[in-house]
C-alpha cells in the first residue's frame, strides 16, 4: 500500500508539479486578493483567513482533472487491488501534493501579515489539514462523477464545490471564531466529523461509480 | 428490450390516469388557495400583509425539498436496479424542483427585505437552501454533459444521492445553530399554530402546499412522458 | 376602488408581496408550458417522420 502511495505522489507532484502549481497558485491568488482589497490591517485581519480557506479550496480543484484520465485510470483498474483502497490511496496523495504544504506554509505566511495571535494560527492549521483531507476526499468523487464527460473541468468545479461548502464553512467559523476569542472547538469538531466521513465514505462511493462507468461502457 | 418498455408502457396507463386527477386537483386547489391566501386570510398581527408571502414561499420550500428527496429515491433505483423509468423521472424532476428552489429563495428574499431589512443574510436555513440550489445546478449540469446520456444518468444519479446529506441540515439547520437571524418559515409557522391564529392561516397554506403539490406532480409527468416519447423515436430509428 | 387600491397596497407591502406572487405566476407557468411546448414539438418531429 506504501508502494502505491508512493507511486501516486510521484506522479502527481514530480511528473506534473502540482504540488508546485498549488503552492504557486495559493500565493498568486492570495497576493491578488490583497491587491484588490488594499492593505489596510484591520480589515485584512477580518478577510485574510476565511479568503485563505476560499483559495485553498480552489487549489484543492487543481489537479483533479486529470485525477482519473487515461493511464491513471487504467493503473487503477488493473492493479488488482480493492478499488476502494486505491482511490483512497488517491486521495490522501492528491492531498499531501496540494493542500498539506499549503496547510503547513501558509499559516506561517498569513502570521507575517496578520498581528501575531497564537490561537487562531493553530485554528488555521489543524483546519486546512482536515479541510484538505475534506476536499481531496470530496474532489475525488467529482473527478469520478465527471469522469468521461465533455467539458470537464468546468463541470468539475461546479459539481464540488457545492459539497465543499459546508466544510469551508466550518473551517472559516473557527478561525472567525478563534479571533473574537470565542468557541472555536465546535465547529472544529464538525470540519473533523466531515473530514473523517468524505475520507472514508469518499474513496467506497467514487470506486463504485467508476466501476459502474466503466462496466456500463 | 421488452423488459426494458414494460415499466414505460405501465407507467404510460397510470399516467393517463393520473393527468387528469392531478389537473383538476391543481386548478381547485390553487384557485381556492390563492383566494384564500390573499383575500380570505387574515393579516399577521405582527407582519401585516407581508405575511402573504409565505404561501408561496413555504410551499415552494417543501416543493424544493421534497422533489429533491423523490429525487434521491430515484437515484437509488436507478443504481441499484437500472430501472429506465427512475431515470426519466430524474431528467423531468431536476429542473422542477431547480425552479421551485429558485422561487423559494426568491420569494424568501422579497420576504427578507421587508422583514429584517436585507434581501439576503448568511444565515444557516439560507445558506443551506443556497447549497441545494448549487446541487440542483450541477446534477442537471451531470445530466446533460455525457455524450451518451446512460452515463449522464448515472452520473447525476450518483451526485444525487450524495447530495441527499444537504436536506436534513436543511430541515435542522434551524434547530442545530443558533443563528443571529430567526428563520423565517418555521418561526412564522409556529405562530401559525398559536391557537388564535391556526386555523386562518394553516389553512391556505396547506391548501397552496397540495395545490403545487398537485401542479408540479402534473408537470413532471407530462415532462416524464415526453421524455418516454423521445426514447422510442431515438430507439426506432436507431433501429432502421 | 379604493377598496382595490388598499388590496392592491397590502398595507405598504405592496412592493414585496406582489413581485412574489408575480415571480411563481411566471416561473412556474414557465415550467408548464415548457414543457407542453417540448411535448409538442416532439410530436410534430414524429409525425414527420411517419
Amino acid at each position: 500500500m506504501m508502494a502505491i502511495l508512493r507511486h501516486f505522489l510521484r506522479r502527481m507532484s514530480r511528473d506534473r508539479g502540482l504540488t508546485g502549481q498549488a503552492s504557486a497558485f495559493f500565493a498568486l491568488a492570495m497576493t491578488v486578493c490583497i491587491f484588490a482589497i488594499g492593505s489596510e490591517e484591520v480589515l485584512l485581519a477580518a478577510v485574510l483567513p476565511g479568503l485563505a480557506w476560499a483559495i485553498l479550496l480552489l487549489s484543492s480543484l487543481l489537479g483533479l482533472g486529470d485525477l482519473l484520465e487515461g493511464e491513471d485510470l487504467d493503473d487503477l483498474l488493473l492493479a488488482h487491488k480493492p478499488l476502494p483502497a486505491l482511490f483512497a490511496a488517491k486521495a490522501f496523495a492528491h492531498f499531501i501534493s496540494t493542500s498539506l504544504p499549503l496547510a503547513l506554509a501558509a499559516p506561517l505566511v498569513l502570521s507575517v501579515v496578520l498581528p501575531h495571535t497564537l490561537i487562531p494560527m493553530l485554528c488555521l492549521w489543524l483546519g486546512f489539514i482536515l479541510g484538505g483531507i475534506a476536499f481531496s476526499s470530496i474532489g475525488l468523487m467529482g473527478a469520478a462523477l465527471t469522469l468521461g464527460s465533455r467539458r470537464n473541468a468546468a463541470l468539475q468545479s461546479l459539481v464540488i464545490m457545492p459539497l465543499c461548502i459546508p466544510a469551508l464553512i466550518f473551517g472559516a467559523g473557527a478561525v472567525s471564531a478563534a479571533q473574537l476569542d470565542l468557541g472555536w472547538q465546535a465547529p472544529m469538531a464538525f470540519l473533523g466529523a466531515i473530514a473523517c466521513a468524505s475520507m472514508v465514505l469518499g474513496p467506497f462511493a467514487a470506486a463504485w461509480i467508476v466501476r459502474m462507468k466503466v462496466t456500463s461502457q | 428490450m421488452i423488459t426494458k418498455y414494460a415499466n414505460p408502457t405501465n407507467f404510460e396507463k397510470l399516467a393517463k390516469i393520473l393527468t387528469p386527477v392531478f389537473a383538476l386537483f391543481a386548478t381547485l386547489l390553487l384557485a381556492f388557495g390563492l383566494c384564500d391566501a390573499l383575500l380570505i386570510s387574515p393579516p399577521d398581527y405582527q407582519q401585516s400583509d407581508a405575511v402573504r408571502i409565505m404561501y408561496i414561499h413555504v410551499p415552494s420550500a417543501w416543493m424544493a425539498m421534497m422533489i429533491y428527496a423523490a429525487c434521491g429515491v430515484a437515484a437509488l433505483m436507478f443504481i441499484v436496479w437500472k430501472h429506465t423509468l427512475a431515470e426519466l423521472f430524474l431528467r423531468a424532476a431536476l429542473p422542477v424542483g431547480a425552479v421551485a428552489c429558485a422561487l423559494c429563495l426568491a420569494t424568501g428574499m422579497l420576504w427578507g427585505k421587508p422583514m429584517w431589512g436585507a434581501w439576503w443574510v448568511w444565515d444557516a436555513r439560507l445558506t443551506s437552501v443556497l447549497v441545494m440550489m448549487f446541487l440542483y445546478i450541477a446534477v442537471i449540469a451531470l445530466t446533460d454533459a455525457f455524450d451518451r446520456p446512460e452515463q449522464g444518468g448515472l452520473a447525476a444519479a450518483w451526485l444525487t444521492i450524495i447530495g441527499l446529506v444537504n436536506l436534513p441540515v436543511i430541515k435542522y439547520s434551524v434547530e442545530w445553530w443558533n443563528t443571529l437571524h430567526q428563520p423565517s418559515s418555521l418561526t412564522s409557522v409556529k405562530r401559525v399554530m398559536n391557537p388564535a391564529m391556526a386555523d386562518d392561516m394553516l389553512r391556505p397554506l396547506l391548501v397552496m402546499g397540495l395545490g403545487l403539490m398537485c401542479y408540479l406532480a402534473l408537470v413532471i409527468i407530462i415532462r416524464m412522458r415526453t421524455e418516454i416519447m423521445a426514447r422510442k423515436i431515438a430507439n426506432t430509428t436507431g433501429v432502421k | 376602488m379604493t377598496d382595490f387600491s388598499t388590496f392592491a397596497a397590502m398595507s405598504g407591502y405592496g412592493m414585496y408581496v406582489w413581485p412574489a406572487y408575480g415571480l411563481a405566476l411566471i416561473a412556474y407557468g414557465a415550467v408548464f408550458i415548457h414543457a407542453l411546448i417540448k411535448k409538442d414539438r416532439l410530436k410534430k418531429k414524429q409525425q414527420g417522420e411517419k
